[in-house]
């Protein structure tokens, strides 16, 4: 178990450039989640801290030390990868047993780490079976236990759980978060699913397009996005974004749609350029009344209900915004009136940027 | 037979039929002759049932009655000429083919698709274009007429497939296989050897099977390379003359013994064959 420091990585592929200055420390027995679109450079990145890829330029750093010209075979690294991780021809036994064999075990210690791991990831029954006779879940869990038999380093996995069902997807999660804590292993998690990262990491790095746009715990990604792509990409369904600009004492949007009272913080955000809004659907609600701030008479222009959630739409000109309502909202009653809530209220200039009042930086 | 009058088949019958005794009635009429006496051979019309007469393998093999006859045309060297160099030339096209094509399938190099192109044109070139300056440059090293100069020249000719087709069945192993092995802790080499290599097995085979094939019916440059000594079966053939005349029987005899080995290792490898072929090509378009 080590701390991990990635050192303004860069990777060039010819002249594509997947992976643009990263820096990043992970705290021993962190767990980290790379999350971002593909080709973000996530991946790539995580390929680099394995060693399996090298960087064009750039450093990583095990406990202080330097291992970027070190061939992956002598990282002590471990990790998961997407669909293949385990040797088809070899019995799950044979291949928990490969990566100490590499290390010339004797044969008593093999068998003793062997049923330890077996013991933690409940393998006793599946161990003398080849890979392809098991289910993705347990075919996974058994390279999750090959992975951590023998102390990695760091514990890279890359999608692992992305070939599994979802049902079982959550039980898979919440079994790994919660080893990974017992064994206390550094790991990287690779995913593009924000839901996964939301319930897995301690830290979620997200990257766009080589670079990592925030580094944050879960909740804070979630509530504090740094610009437009994080709010966009966190959360699910996605946050509503609208063009305002200042009209009078209110605020119009959507080039005059609507116009709506904001609270004075957020005017003076947006001064008298033209901002973007965003919401989370899930701020956005129906109420009888109208309230002080962020309210807009409209007419849903679609609704669905899922479970408890009671998902409404409406149009602001182009824009659609989408909203969730405690009750059901019927369709075609009429006029409604959403309220959106402004203490969650995000603004962000024209590039995306988030804009922020001076006392809270 | 089964096809009815009107059946949509019954052109294409008729074609294929066609086709058939187009192409395997020379074949077909190769046997015949080859077991068949001088004055059998040569009897109007053409028997089609007479006593076989092995005389032609016997002296195409070096055994029996034509041993130390005076018509046997010494065909006997020519055969195990063919068979080691088309072995040798076959084992070292397939071993460096393999080699180059993982190297071609799995490193980013400078010039990677120069170099593919390079190897693949290998095979376009018309033979008799350099025979001549091959002739020189042999001579020159003193490999003219020599078994081992042909086998480099084998070697050579087959190279560039043998590396297009193995890129192929590469390209066709997860590169996860390499990548676990290294994070396990053990070498890409190990990997190769252990897990890469087992699983492009019948690709190595198919690749062998081609090369084989056209190493054994190599023409041009043995016949240009070779005087005397390391002639191959079908240089030797295609100048076959005995003190008596043209031994029509033996040069048929080994006709057939030229056909056998390539019709068993078509055989062997025809499931692979398209596959081989498409492999190449698509291993290309994929990069």
């Amino acid at each position: 178990m080590a701390r991990v420091e990635i050192r303004d990585l860069r990777v060039h592929f010819g002249d594509v450039i997947a992976v643009d200055g990263v820096n990043l420390d992970v705290e021993d027995g962190e767990f980290v989640v790379f999350l971002g679109p593909s080709g973000c450079g996530k991946t790539t990145t995580l390929r680099c801290v394995a060693g399996l890829e090298s960087p064009t330029s750039g450093e990583i750093l095990f406990d202080g030390k330097t291992v970027t010209q070190l061939d992956s075979m002598n990282r002590n690294v471990a990790m998961v990868f997407q669909f293949i991780s385990l040797y088809p021809h070899l019995t799950v036994r044979q291949n928990i047993a490969f990566p100490l064999k590499a290390r010339r075990l004797p044969k008593a210690v093999i068998e003793e780490k062997i049923q330890w791991v077996s013991r933690i990831f409940d393998l006793a029954e599946i161990l003398d079976l080849r890979p392809g006779r098991l289910p993705p879940g347990a075919r996974q869990k058994a390279a999750l236990a090959r992975s951590v038999v023998r102390d990695p380093n760091v514990l890279l996995l890359d999608e692992p759980l992305s070939a599994i069902d979802e049902q079982f997807r959550e039980e898979m999660r919440w079994e790994l978060r919660h080893l990974q804590k017992e064994l206390g292993v550094t790991s990287i998690y690779v995913t593009h699913d924000q839901r996964e990262a939301m319930s897995l990491a301690d830290r979620i790095v997200l990257m766009n397009e080589g670079k990592i746009v925030q580094v944050g715990a879960p909740a804070e990604l979630f509530n504090d996005p740094t610009n437009q792509f994080s709010g966009f990409f966190i959360g699910s369904p996605a946050m509503n974004f609208v063009r305002a600009r200042r009209k009078g004492e209110k605020a119009a949007l959507a080039e005059g749609a609507a116009t709506i009272a904001l609270p004075d913080n957020v005017m003076q955000l947006m001064g008298d350029q033209e901002v973007l809004l965003g919401i989370r659907p899930q701020h956005v609600a129906t109420i009888d009344r109208e309230a002080e701030f962020g309210c807009v008479r409209t007419t849903p222009s679609q609704v669905n209900s899922v479970g408890r959630e009671h998902w409404f739409d409406f149009q602001l000109g182009d824009t659609t915004i989408k909203g969730m309502s405690q009750s059901r909202v019927a369709q075609g009653t009429g006029e409604i009136i959403a309220r959106l809530d402004v203490e969650h209220l995000h603004v962000f200039d024209l590039k995306g940027e988030r804009l922020r009042g001076e006392d809270r930086s | 037979m089964i096809l009815k009058r009107n059946s949509p088949f019954l052109i294409p019958a008729i074609v294929l039929g066609i086709y058939m005794i187009y192409s395997l009635g020379p074949i077909f009429w190769l046997v015949l002759s080859s077991l068949k006496s001088r004055q059998d051979l040569f009897t109007l019309p053409p028997k089609l049932f007479f006593t076989p007469d092995l005389s032609g393998y016997e002296a195409v093999f070096g055994i029996g009655a034509a041993k130390d006859s005076a018509a046997a045309i010494g065909l006997v060297q020519s055969l195990y000429n063919s068979i080691i160099v088309s072995i040798a030339g076959t084992a070292l096209a397939t071993i460096l083919g393999t080699l180059a094509g993982y190297a071609c399938s799995r490193f980013r190099f400078v010039g990677r698709d120069d170099f593919m192109f390079f190897a693949l044109s290998t095979r376009m070139i018309p033979p008799t274009a350099v025979l001549v300056f091959y002739h020189v440059m042999f001579a020159k090293m003193g490999l003219s007429d020599t078994v081992s100069g042909l086998i480099i020249v084998t070697t050579f000719i087959n190279l560039g497939l043998a590396t297009w087709i193995m890129k192929g069945f590469f390209d066709g192993v997860p590169t996860a296989v390499e990548s676990i092995a290294k994070v396990n802790g053990y070498s890409r080499f190990y990997a190769f050897r252990k897990f890469v290599l087992p699983m492009v097995r019948g690709g190595i085979a198919a690749t062998a099977g081609f090369c084989f094939i056209f190493a054994w019916n190599e023409f041009a440059f043995s016949s240009i390379l070779s005087t005397t000594k390391a002639k191959t079966l079908p240089v030797r053939l295609s100048s076959a003359m005995g003190s008596t005349g043209i031994e029509w029987t033996q040069i048929c005899a080994a006709g057939v013994v030229l056909i056998v080995p390539v019709a068993i290792f078509f055989y062997l490898i025809r499931r692979h064959i398209l596959m081989g072929m498409t492999f190449g090509v698509l291993g290309k378009a994929g990069h």
